[in-house]
């Protein structure tokens, strides 16, 4: 529901620039609290360094945006790159490879939410938001496979166990939406 | 210009108002506005730029209908799934007023298409998901000097503002220099 | 009284999901530091590794942008309300 409020807040103002009347809502952002139901507005000011439409522009024409927003993150420690074919498995491969290992250990590292919409039966939840795999209770020997909603976390928390000393590690590729499709026709997709 | 007589009719509560009257909705019907995605937002804008007779709408969007967007995105029912959004919300926003020019680009905004894209509109409204695209508009709004209507959500909270350089007001460089690190970003 | 810094809910996690926090200081900065001493994780979010605040966050004093008063050195008084404003770009998509 939160978009029908905005985006009818935003029709307003469109309107009113057709029919230049009112007070646009230019210079002021308005923002907008649904749990709290309340509204703000904050003051936005041109800014005379700003690189577009400021004093001494450096940007006078479109650049490559995709550039422009892959900021990587500062200061970050991120984990060692891997070959991330080694570890993915297919849906198939996965449940195969799990139903013949008498020491795996099955991780879900999605969070709580996402664990409550669905999630393979005999895993553990690790969230990854506060994963760490010397406390995951995780051990030497077993034999960790790793799904999350459609691959991408579960390869980050395998990344942050294999930098840990962990060494049997798979993911699941495509994560339990995959899994879904391919595997356990019962589960409902999100 | 001029309206017709369904049109009259149609629009009568508007033409009562002496903010809106007859000049203004021939300032309504004369407006071309192009919206930025068909989906969340785009819904409940495009369906009431529409309603309000609007002349001339265009829509940007390469997404079809999902399932999981049936929710939020009301413009777009359970048959529309599959389909372009672009195409079921202008049917949508036709099916409300058929007396207005409703425009689809079924494609992704990009540096070579959107300057001759913004070059057929007035006004842009920003409703789209993304840094990257939201940077291009603001950029190509300006180089154009047409004002920008930006719309962004994010869980609970929304954030509405007009960019308007041209007429002294900020760009959206100067509320937000730089986008997040990709890693911080939910997509 | 102390000062009120409103968290978005970007960053509600890292506070325990609430929406504001309540904290002592005499200025942007001060008030900052009682709430990243408080809730640690919060302060790589807010902050670049010079101390800055991150270039996709704005910081409204009292509904102004503390870029243009003082910055983080701007006074604040018993009362004063912070936001903390990111950027968002959404969009309702869950991540991947």
């Amino acid at each position: 529901m939160l978009p029908g409020v905005v985006g009818l807040i935003q029709a307003t103002e469109v309107i009113k620039l057709i029919l230049e009347g009112g007070v646009p809502l230019i210079g002021r952002l308005l923002l907008y609290d649904a749990m709290k139901m309340n509204f703000k507005e904050v003051r936005v000011r041109k800014d005379p360094e700003c690189v577009l439409c400021g004093d001494n522009p450096s940007v006078t024409e479109l650049i490559d945006y995709k550039a422009f927003c892959d900021v990587p993150l500062p200061g970050a420690e991120l984990p060692e790159d891997i070959d991330e074919a080694a570890y993915g498995l297919s849906p198939q491969e996965f449940k195969d490879a799990m139903d013949q290992d008498p020491n795996a250990v099955l991780v879900d590292v999605r969070e709580t939410f996402e664990w409550d919409i669905c999630h393979i039966e005999g895993a553990q939840l690790l969230p990854l938001s506060s994963f760490d795999p010397v406390k995951s209770g995780l051990g030497p020997d077993d034999s960790i496979y790793l799904y999350c909603y459609k691959g991408k976390r579960g390869m980050l928390a395998l990344k942050e166990l294999k930098n840990a000393g962990f060494k049997n590690l798979k993911n699941l590729n495509g994560g339990i939406d995959l899994w879904a499709e391919e595997v356990d026709f019962d589960m409902p997709q999100y | 210009m001029s309206l017709n007589n369904e049109e009259i009719n149609r629009y009568s509560r508007h033409l009562t108002l002496p903010e809106v009257g007859m000049a203004g909705q021939l300032e309504l019907k004369e407006a071309r506005v192009l919206m930025i995605g068909a989906g969340g937002l785009g819904s409940p804008l495009g369906m009431y730029l529409g309603a309000v007779g609007v002349g001339k709408i265009g829509l940007v969007d390469f997404d079809v209908v999902d399932h999981t967007n049936l929710h939020r995105q009301i413009a777009h029912t359970t048959s529309d799934e599959g389909r372009p959004k672009v195409e079921s919300l202008r049917d949508t926003i036709l099916a409300g007023n058929p007396n207005i020019e409703v425009v689809i680009h079924d494609t992704r905004l990009e540096r070579e298409n959107v300057l001759e894209l913004f070059s057929h509109y007035d006004i842009i409204a920003d409703g789209s998901d993304n840094f990257e695209t939201r940077y291009l508009v603001n950029d190509a709004a300006y180089f154009s000097k047409k004002p920008l209507v930006s719309a962004s959500i994010f869980r609970f909270q929304g954030q509405i503002t007009i960019f308007s350089p041209e007429t002294g007001g900020p760009c959206y460089r100067c509320l937000y220099s730089e986008p997040p690190p990709a890693a911080l970003v939910p997509s | 009284m102390g000062v009120v810094i409103e968290i978005p809910s970007a960053l509600k996690q890292y506070v325990n999901n609430q929406d504001e926090v309540e904290v002592k200081g005499g200025s942007v900065e001060e008030a900052f530091g009682a709430l990243c001493s408080e809730y640690a994780e919060l302060k790589s979010n807010l902050f670049d590794e010079n101390g800055k605040i991150r270039s996709f966050i704005n910081v409204y004093l009292n509904d102004d942008d503390i870029r243009y008063a003082d910055g983080l050195k701007s006074e604040v008084q018993d009362g004063d309300s912070i936001q903390i404003v990111p950027s968002v770009a959404g969009g309702c998509k869950t991540e991947k």
